[in-house]
């Protein structure tokens, strides 16, 4: 007799063979699901790391595919960083070996210098650079297929025409201070390159220590504005480690030229007058630039690159009127549409 | 935010936009997306060799007692036609993760249509799924459960449930029966009003039923109404009747409607908030209810019934005595959630949040004790209809209705702005995509696929919402019984009637909501909806 072929043991084999696959398939899309790794120059607490994190994470709220990101800090760019930059790197290339990321983020010159150009021509990861200073070609970028991204132009001529526009009908001086890092060597070297006229540079100085730092304001005092490239934790003579914040407010109060930031937080910290990179823009774009790369379908093969001159205003109204400056009404609107207006 | 947009385009060739991409299903683009895919082919293919293999192997072994084929197929097919979905989907220009949730919602719907498990768990497996992937985050992909649904549905059970073990419905319709002429008819109408009074209060046809379901199992055991009758099955199908038809009647009757109208441009939503919803149905609603009495009596023929035995319902009233202190807060909780749910608009109290504190009144008096709460919520409906809000909160995070819209285009461009003919369409895509989806999802989806069509053929909106309405409550399949017939089938009450002559009157009254569509035309032309 014939037997029957819906059996028993052919509907068990069946609902095996479902979960098999159910298992093997979610397991298999779960491990081939494009990766991202994002690698920070800086260190987790640093404020533009920080807002560059929340843009990234505003724009993934958005995207619906599927995608794996983690995230990894250089910690270096200050002076006080515990970490070597042998030991940084070196940690970051295995981060990079176990994750085998499709995409690799690097934020600001240090990762692209010390890391992300390492993997320049190799099929994975692909490099998306973000808010370098120096031209792509400089890192090797120029050529390589699988290099993209987000090039920084600071916003010099937003800042030489306030300048020109708080100070009207005369020649202005300035004096540049910054940090003894990649980042604000190049932001110097892209300073320096700039037309200024009318406004003349005075003096310049990347500094390592608060007393550095302190001097060199105190040495400012004959120029009209202090431009500020950007803060962080700087050790003193005692040994002890000032904050960003305690030297970006100590550089509003005593500072006898106007102070300028070109760093958000420098306002936030209590500053007067910002214009500066948006790191949650940027975070946004990058975001979505690494979605678009991984998209073979709807834009198959490396978004383009950009250069990016766009930039916030921020500002702190008390310490500017101290002063006596009167800002023109379009930069308190953008501060206040910008959410970056203090009183 | 920034404050000049300069970025600069430095090198790189054009990139194609989305639009310039030719969405739209070939052949050679579903070929080329099977190629591609072949490890998961070969994956299946060798599961299926495997299973054969064995069970040949196994022959006998003892395990050859047989099973429905039905069941043998189901598997099979749970097994080859999701991925066969996604590679469709995929090759139909759905993004890949629209593509692959479809693939799953296949297998849940084969998993419901083949009813190869319990009704909750397919939609378990679809969230768990996309939870694993990844395709959503938890808060959107587990909502269903931390929504206010959760307390309606908690707080509905929880006092239906105390409803009858207090005994407090078995004394109501037992001073109904004596009160009212012993004629069916009338036990019919009893049932069908109380759930189109509810019906504008409790958008949710199952919270309906869930409180209809004891005074029907009273009735039918104070009337001694024999099982599997066709009295008994015509008084299930008048308490049905009652939870569903004024569904699309009234905006409040629905979820999905409340949900649908804020899909309307602003002045329409105005206009249809409140009574002349009701005004633009009322052919339909009159219409639906006059085929309902006029068929009732026909597949369910009330033919010789024993007389009522007053005198010992009377005896077991008196045996009853006074209303004890269980039954008192039942209908103190009764009283307070209809009267709460009436003036909502007042006191902007959601009904769920009522129902919330209808549980713990229940709770808190111990009138709704731990076994109780235990055995007698039915959480498996619980977790089901969850479940269901799951998979649509993750429906609509993927944007997959918005996806179908995309993919359909032009396709409807024969409407030409005749009614008729849009009315058909909005019949054939209902159905269609209730095919796969339960009730709300599936009104909601084929609302956001006719919408745009509704909008280029020059047809009122709320039309358009209406039709979806009315034919999303249509149901052939045991699996689209979200509508209510899968609470029937979970309560056990086909066990005392006859499945199959219910199921007739369903089949009935589908027709009669395609019909009252259609009779409602020249009075939508009166009301220059047209």
């Amino acid at each position: 007799m014939r037997k029957p072929v819906a059996t028993k043991l052919v509907k068990n084999l069946l609902i095996g063979g479902f979960i098999v696959a159910f298992v093997v398939l979610l397991g298999v899309f779960n491990v081939t699901k494009p990766r991202i790794l994002v690698l920070h120059s800086a260190a987790p607490d640093s404020p533009w790391v920080q807002q560059v994190d929340r843009g990234m994470r505003e724009a993934l709220k958005q995207n619906r595919r599927p995608v794996s990101v983690e995230w990894n800090y250089l910690g270096l760019g200050s002076p006080t960083a515990t970490r070597s930059t042998e030991e940084a790197r070196a940690q970051a290339r295995r981060a990079i070996e176990q994750m085998n990321p499709d995409v690799l983020i690097a934020v600001d010159d240090e990762a692209n210098s010390l890391v992300a150009r390492d993997y320049i021509g190799r099929e994975t990861p692909r490099i998306l650079y973000l808010s370098i200073d120096r031209t792509p070609a400089e890192f090797g970028y120029a050529d390589a297929a699988n290099a993209t991204g987000i090039a920084e132009r600071m916003p010099w001529a937003a800042v030489r025409d306030a300048v020109t526009d708080l100070f009207p009908g005369r020649s202005t001086t300035m004096a540049v201070v910054g940090i003894d890092n990649e980042t604000d060597r190049a932001e110097l070297a892209q300073l320096q390159a700039f037309d200024w006229g009318p406004v003349t540079v005075e003096t310049t100085a990347l500094v390592a220590t608060a007393g550095a730092w302190r001097d060199f304001v105190g040495r400012s005092a004959g120029a009209d504005v202090l431009l500020v490239l950007g803060a962080q934790d700087l050790p003193d003579e005692d040994g002890a480690v000032v904050t960003a914040a305690e030297l970006n407010r100590w550089t509003q109060d005593n500072a006898r030229p106007l102070p300028i930031g070109v760093q958000g937080d420098f306002v936030a910290d209590g500053g007067g007058l910002s214009l500066s990179p948006p790191p949650d823009d940027y975070g946004q774009r990058a975001i979505r630039l690494a979605l678009d790369w991984l998209d073979d379908r709807a834009t198959p093969g490396p978004p383009s690159p950009v250069e990016s001159s766009h930039f916030d205003v921020a500002v702190r109204q008390a310490p500017l009127a101290q002063r006596g400056i009167v800002l023109p009404p379009i930069y308190i609107e953008a501060a206040r549409s910008n959410g970056t207006l203090f009183p | 935010m920034t404050w000049l947009d300069s970025a600069t385009l430095v090198r790189g060739p054009a990139v194609p936009q989305p639009s310039d991409l030719s969405p739209g299903f070939t052949d050679a683009r579903f070929v080329d997306v099977l190629i591609s895919h072949w490890p998961v082919f070969a994956l299946l293919a060798a599961i299926l060799v495997t299973a054969a293999g064995t069970a040949r192997w196994r022959r006998g072994s003892g395990r050859g007692e047989p099973v429905p084929v039905r069941d043998v197929a189901g598997w099979a097919a749970v097994l080859i036609l999701p991925p066969l979905v996604y590679v469709f989907a995929l090759a139909s220009g759905l993004s890949v993760q629209a593509s692959i949730f479809a693939a799953l919602l296949g297998a849940t719907v084969l998993l419901w249509v083949f009813s190869l498990v319990a009704e909750f768990v397919p939609a378990l497996v679809a969230v768990v799924a996309t939870l694993v992937i990844g395709l959503a985050p938890p808060d959107i992909a587990l909502a269903g459960f931390s929504s206010p649904s959760l307390l309606l549905l908690l707080g509905v059970y929880a006092l239906s449930a105390v409803i009858i073990s207090s005994g407090l419905s078995y004394r109501l319709i037992t001073r109904l029966l004596l009160r009212l002429p012993d004629k069916p008819v009338w036990h019919q109408i009893t049932l069908l009003g109380s759930g189109y009074v509810l019906s504008p209060l409790m958008p949710s046809a199952n919270a309906r039923l869930s409180l209809l379901t004891p005074v029907f199992k009273d009735m039918a055991a104070g009337l001694n109404l024999p099982a599997r009758g066709p009295a008994i099955t015509g008084l299930l199908a008048a308490m049905f009747g009652g939870a569903l038809l004024f569904s699309p009647m009234m905006v409040t009757s629905k979820s999905s409607n409340i949900a649908a109208l804020s899909l309307l441009p602003q002045q329409v939503q105005f206009e249809f908030a409140g009574f002349f919803w009701l005004v633009a149905a009322a052919v339909a609603a009159i219409g639906v209810t006059m085929v309902h009495l006029l068929v009732l009596p026909r597949i369910f023929p009330p033919g010789a019934q024993p007389p009522l035995p007053r005198e010992h319902m009377q005896h077991r009233l008196a045996d009853m005595g006074p209303l004890k202190p269980a039954e008192w807060i039942a209908a103190g909780g009764f009283i307070f959630f209809l009267l709460g749910s009436a003036t909502t608009g007042w006191h902007h109290v959601k009904p769920s949040y009522l129902a919330g504190c209808v549980l713990l009144a229940l709770l808190l008096t111990g009138t709704l004790l731990r076994k109780g709460f235990q055995r007698e919520l039915d959480w498996p409906m619980i977790v089901f209809l969850l479940g269901i809000d799951s998979l649509m909160r993750i429906m609509n995070h993927l944007g997959l209705a918005q996806s179908l819209a995309r993919v359909v285009g032009h396709v409807f461009d024969f409407v030409d702005g005749r009614i008729g003919v849009f009315i058909l369409i909005t019949l054939v895509v209902t159905l269609a995509v209730r095919l796969v989806l339960p009730v709300t999802a599936g009104m909601l989806t084929a609302v956001i696929i006719l919408l745009p069509v509704a909008a280029a053929q020059g047809i009122h909106p709320w039309i358009c919402v209406f039709c979806a309405a009315v034919f999303s409550d249509i149901s052939f399949f045991r699996h689209q019984g979200t509508n209510g017939i899968m609470q029937i089938r979970a309560a056990g009450l086909f066990e005392e009637t006859d499945e199959q002559s219910f199921l007739r009157y369903n089949m009935v009254m589908n027709a009669a909501r395609v019909a009252v569509v259609f009779a409602s035309i020249p009075w939508w032309g009166w009301l220059e909806l047209l």
